[in-house]
């Protein structure tokens, strides 16, 4: 019932990120996209999965989003006052 | 046009989902024979209590050597183009700009909240390595958990751009040694298997 909970979550999450406008709240619910499913992972008995899902997923990968998504922005606000 | 793909996304998702449903709803039980033979056999022959340690890095330990280097090969090479994509990318951008984002970013709740978290993060992610063949995790994921760690406090001890660069040099400095270690260590590895 509740990994049922926790996958019909990580299902609305995902589907928010591909579909929203702003790039950002993508970034930010594929970030809750990794802690929900890291704690699917610990709720299934495998906490070795579930550490490394938190820090990597959770935290490294959306930093670099973050970053690259910070590049994107002053490159377009570039391009726009060329234009 | 728009539409016709939307159909058959949609189609390909229902029959994935049904495929997938079936196989997991299916009752044909697991295979038992590995684990039954892990679960007698590895403390007497590891000494570690933790089944998943004891077999990527004691059964497995060639095959995990060899994917540590070419994981730390991707990273190297991966992070060289940023550098150089980051580059080419700020030609253009205003300087005081960049400077002021990088004042901006470093508000208040931020500094405490990392000044207090990060020391804590770097202090677990050690336990995680070092109790690895006793409580979850390991070598892999305490180095992810300490990495997460040191960039959380490069968020906050960035203070300009000379302490950054020196903080860079003495990282490239570490990099260099664990990579040439990991070779040494690879090597000795190979050389003991073929001779001892």
């Amino acid at each position: 019932m509740f990994s049922a909970v926790l996958l019909s979550l990580i299902l609305g999450l995902s589907i928010l990120s591909l579909s929203h406008k702003n790039l950002f709240v993508g970034i930010i619910a594929l970030s809750a996209v990794s802690l929900l499913s890291a704690l699917l992972f610990y709720y299934l008995n495998a906490p070795d999965v579930a550490i490394t899902e938190a820090a990597v997923g959770a935290g490294l990968s959306t930093i670099a989003y973050l970053w690259v998504f910070r590049a994107v922005k002053t490159l377009e606000q570039n391009t726009h006052a060329d234009n | 046009m728009r539409i016709i793909k939307k159909i058959i996304g949609f189609i390909t998702f229902t029959l994935a989902s049904l495929f997938i449903g079936i196989l997991m709803l299916t009752r044909i039980p697991w295979p038992t024979e590995l684990r039954d033979i892990y679960e007698t056999n590895t403390i007497q022959e590891t000494g570690a209590p933790n089944i998943v340690s004891a077999i990527y890095l004691g059964y497995r330990a060639y095959d995990t050597l060899g994917e540590t280097i070419v994981l730390f090969i991707a990273a190297m090479g991966t992070l060289y183009l940023l550098r150089h994509a980051q580059k080419s990318l700020f030609i253009a951008t205003d300087s005081t700009k960049e400077t002021l984002t990088y004042k901006t970013r470093r508000t208040s709740i931020i500094k405490v909240i990392v000044s207090k978290l990060g020391p804590a993060i770097i202090i677990f992610g050690m336990y995680i390595m070092a109790f690895g063949y006793r409580s979850p995790g390991g070598g892999f994921q305490g180095g992810s958990v300490l990495a997460s760690g040191i960039v959380i406090l490069s968020f906050v001890f960035i203070e300009n751009k000379s302490k950054y660069m020196a903080i860079t040099q003495m990282l490239k400095k570490i990099e260099v040694m664990v990579f040439i270690l990991l070779l040494v260590s690879f090597f000795l590895a190979c050389l003991q298997a073929l001779f001892f």
